[in-house]
């Protein structure tokens, strides 16, 4: 490979200690391999339970694996030395925003991961500043976190984690709980980390629109990845992903469903401009 | 004849203080029998304050509300019942779930109703049953359930109360595609069966567009249409400037028809692949 | 709405006294206690009653708003007057009558316990009203440190104030949800006698406690990303630093204990305590 890969997964499998009721434990994630090199932007789809957030786990070693190998930028996550530098490497952004954020003030809780790596107090406040700058949440500084909205406060969390000048960052459904206002807020957000910043980022998500704007989609079912490639090449198995029980965008659906009538449309096809296009196309040319 | 009537009512939050707000403002509704109404608007539109007046959790600061014909603020007796005829299952209802076992949670609403035992045996095993738990689940602990079935029995424990209108304040956040399909399944054939009104508050104008018969959206603390799906979403253009979501075949068509291609409206897939291969479209 | 609450009683202000280091306001506001009780003479508790009046209007806290934090202990300072006339004997009797002998000495004691009381909660709440309670918090963090040398997690102690503070506003919130989610179901928790209303209150505290548990889960993992391994090595973005206007305060809180010392000395004792 030429690309330095930052993520690597082989053959990794995990599963949860038994219960006492329970004859043998199920595999979460089952002899999964995977390789995500520095800069690009993932997103993981999937349903409840198919191991999506247990792949989020340990990536940061929250989890380790039961068999197998978890490395984050060359360093194995079973190793407890080097725990506080894979933190530092991989940043996570949890589902409910409410339960991540530590302070009673937001620059507070910004400066809380800075705190615990003993990083001068000086640079601390610059890091600091830069990161709500960053998130666009610097008018707030000041405020107490439950008085942001649900978008705000994710937003808090994603400067949390740049502050830590982290090199990847790991969200774990972070729009799940927002209103459409705050996942929009979220992801601009998100592109901005991995665009500008040149953040790696690994979005769990179940919302397609989502997923679509990423480089590379990857669909887990039963604790191993089903789908694996360009948001193009994965959601033209319309049918597959279907039968996964997820969603394709309903541009993608839409140009899928026309073509089987023998509509001719051309390129590819994930959001409403690109599909108006594509049906104007097809009906000039008829 | 509507089931639920609000006139001219309005609400203010912390009343007589610095923070004084206004959170509805001279609304007045009708919710016919039987009708499934999708409410939409954003955050801090009054959507959720509002359905909180249908039940009696709320009292208007002016204006009234009727369940049933009654007033529901006459008596003391007429808001208690309002709690029953209008059922509201909040926005993640398995955080209310707190019995030893499924069974008992849904009996929970109605013993509160007095009814004797008998009934709510009945009536707990028919709300399960639509639902989709089955019967099996119903001696076990709520939060051994996975999280798909929580929901669907915190939903359960509200349906048995047999409300003449059930209002369901975003039944489906949080869960995945197959999740969401399962309760918005769930939710068409309570409805076909029960004959109830059922107002369904969501953010996802593609749940509603597949199930609502009408539209409400809500916009700074007032009205800003109420209508049937068709006559709402028509008016594209004006719910994305309130800040709404409008479904990705609707901004579809809307694009297809400023470009000269005129199919009409559509917000799902199977409508707008009927009016595009029916070559609907006329061109200039 | 109810997560509008403030926690604490902090008064947004710009003043002098807002202005102040907190741990320079924690130690002076226990100086100024016991300098309450070094006060045995008229002219002392003059003196007092004179600085406390200043100490009010340099905080800009609206009068009001002072005195609304003596609502609470208006019955204390009544009981404790009532029983010092009663209790304590000597001076000038004034009155006497069966059981009953009231003296001056008893009517003094009342007065100086009452101003005393007084005059100790104005202070105390000026401390909050002036101090956010995440200053607060940070400030008995320093002040504490010292303890660290005999094994006391103050640290830890303190992250745990902070924790506690960060989520009483959404814990308010939650125990809202769900309540108003039980009225849904026609739960009734204002009727009834106390087993009753005890009783209706499972429905709200069961779902409560598994929602805080899994909050704390979540935190945990939340902050063991964020590399927290507890107080060693910890950095603080906010580093408190003393100002002229710290010293200056010291002085003249000094120059207050001194004044009450002297008048002791040359004024008659009218109380023994």
């Amino acid at each position: 490979m030429e690309e330095k890969s930052i993520i690597q997964f082989d053959n990794v499998t995990f599963a949860y200690e038994a219960n006492v009721d329970q004859t043998a434990a199920v595999p979460v994630v089952d002899g999964l391999s995977l390789a995500i090199p520095e800069g690009q932007f993932v997103a993981v789809l999937g349903r409840n339970g198919c191991g999506k957030s247990t792949l989020a786990k340990l990536i940061n070693g929250i989890l380790v694996p039961s068999s197998g190998r978890v490395t984050v930028d060359g360093m194995d996550t079973s190793d407890d030395a080097r725990l506080i530098d894979i933190r530092r490497t991989v940043g996570m952004v949890f589902q409910n925003p409410d339960n991540q954020i530590v302070a009673t003030i937001v620059e507070d809780d910004v400066a809380f991961g800075p705190e615990n790596l003993g990083i001068p107090p000086e640079q601390i406040r610059r890091d600091v500043d830069e990161a709500l700058k960053a998130v666009g949440m610097y008018e707030l500084r000041g405020r107490e976190p439950h008085r942001l909205s649900g978008g705000q406060k994710q937003r808090v969390a994603i400067a949390g984690i740049i502050a830590m000048k982290t090199k990847c960052i790991v969200m774990d459904e972070p729009t799940a709980m927002l209103d459409p206002r705050g996942r929009q807020e979220v992801m601009d957000t998100v592109r901005m980390l991995n665009k500008e910043l040149g953040i790696t980022v690994v979005l769990i998500t179940h919302y397609m629109d989502e997923a679509v704007k990423a480089d590379r989609v990857i669909v887990m079912n039963d604790g191993a990845i089903e789908l694996d490639g360009t948001p193009n090449t994965v959601f033209s198995n319309v049918e597959k992903i279907k039968s996964l029980g997820l969603d394709v965008p309903q541009a993608t659906e839409l140009a899928y469903r026309l073509r089987k009538t023998g509509m001719n449309l051309s390129g590819d096809i994930l959001n409403e401009n690109e599909c108006a296009e594509a049906i104007i196309n097809a009906l000039e040319a008829e | 004849m509507p089931i639920i009537s609000a006139k001219n009512i309005t609400h203010l939050y912390n009343k007589g203080t610095p923070s004084e707000a206004v959170a509805l403002k001279d609304v007045s509704i009708d919710i016919n029998k039987g009708e499934l109404v999708g409410i939409i608007g954003h955050t801090g539109s009054g959507k959720s304050t509002l359905v909180q007046h249908f039940n009696a959790l709320l009292k208007p600061d002016s204006g009234t509300v009727t369940v049933d014909g009654v007033d529901i603020w006459s008596s003391k007796r007429a808001a208690h019942d309002a709690r029953f005829k209008v059922g509201l299952c909040f926005q993640y209802p398995e955080y209310q779930l707190f019995e030893e076992t499924v069974y008992k949670d849904i009996s929970f609403g109605p013993g509160n109703m007095g009814l004797p035992g008998d009934e709510i045996d009945r009536r707990v095993r028919r709300a399960a049953e639509y639902v989709g738990l089955q019967s099996d689940l119903l001696d076990k602990s709520p939060f051994d359930l996975s999280g798909g079935e929580k929901r669907r029995a915190a939903i359960a424990g509200v349906i048995a109360m047999e409300p003449e209108a059930l209002i369901l304040d975003e039944p489906t956040a949080g869960l995945d595609p197959a999740g969401r399909d399962r309760v918005l399944e769930m939710i068409r054939n309570y409805r076909e069966r029960t004959g109830s009104a059922v107002l369904l508050v969501s953010h996802s104008m593609e749940d509603v567009a597949r199930l609502a018969d009408k539209v409400l959206v809500m916009n700074n603390a007032g009205v800003e249409m109420f209508g049937t799906v068709d006559e709402v979403y028509s008016h594209a253009q004006r719910l994305r400037d309130i800040g709404l979501n409008i479904p990705q075949i609707s901004k579809i068509m809307y694009i297809l028809s400023s470009k000269g291609y005129d199919f009409g409206s559509a917000y799902t897939v199977e409508r707008a692949l009927e009016l595009i291969t029916g070559k609907a479209g006329v061109r200039e | 709405m109810i997560k509008d609450i403030t926690i604490g009683q902090y008064f947004i202000g710009d003043s002098f006294m807002h202005k102040l280091d907190a741990r320079m306001k924690i130690i002076l506001t226990m100086v100024f206690i016991v300098a309450i009780f070094l006060c045995k003479s008229f002219p002392a508790l003059g003196l007092m009653v004179l600085f406390t009046i200043a100490l009010v209007l340099i905080s800009g806290v609206p009068m009001k708003m002072v005195l609304k934090s003596l609502k609470p202990i208006a019955i204390i300072v009544l009981f404790t007057s009532v029983l010092n006339i009663f209790y304590v004997r000597g001076g000038t009797e004034l009155v006497s009558w069966r059981f009953i002998h009231i003296g001056t000495n008893g009517i003094f004691t009342a007065l100086f316990m009452a101003v005393r009381i007084i005059c100790l909660v104005v202070v105390s709440s000026l401390l909050t009203y002036t101090t956010t309670p995440t200053m607060l918090t940070d400030a008995l963090e320093k002040l504490l440190s010292p303890l660290k040398l005999v094994k006391v997690p103050v640290a830890t102690l303190a992250m745990m104030m902070t924790l506690a503070l960060r989520f009483i506003p959404t814990l308010i919130d939650e125990i809202d949800r769900i309540t108003n989610a039980q009225k849904a179901r026609g739960a009734d928790l204002d009727n009834g006698g106390f087993i009753k209303r005890a009783k209706a209150l499972i429905p709200i505290i069961v779902p409560l406690f598994v929602s805080s548990i899994r909050r704390a889960y979540e935190l945990a993992d939340a902050m063991d990303c964020r590399c927290y391994t507890g107080g060693n090595g910890r950095t603080r973005m906010k580093q408190m630093k003393l100002m002229p206007r710290d010293f200056i305060s010291a002085a003249v809180t000094a120059l207050f204990v001194a004044g009450i010392i002297v008048l002791n000395h040359f004024f008659k004792a009218v109380i023994v305590r």
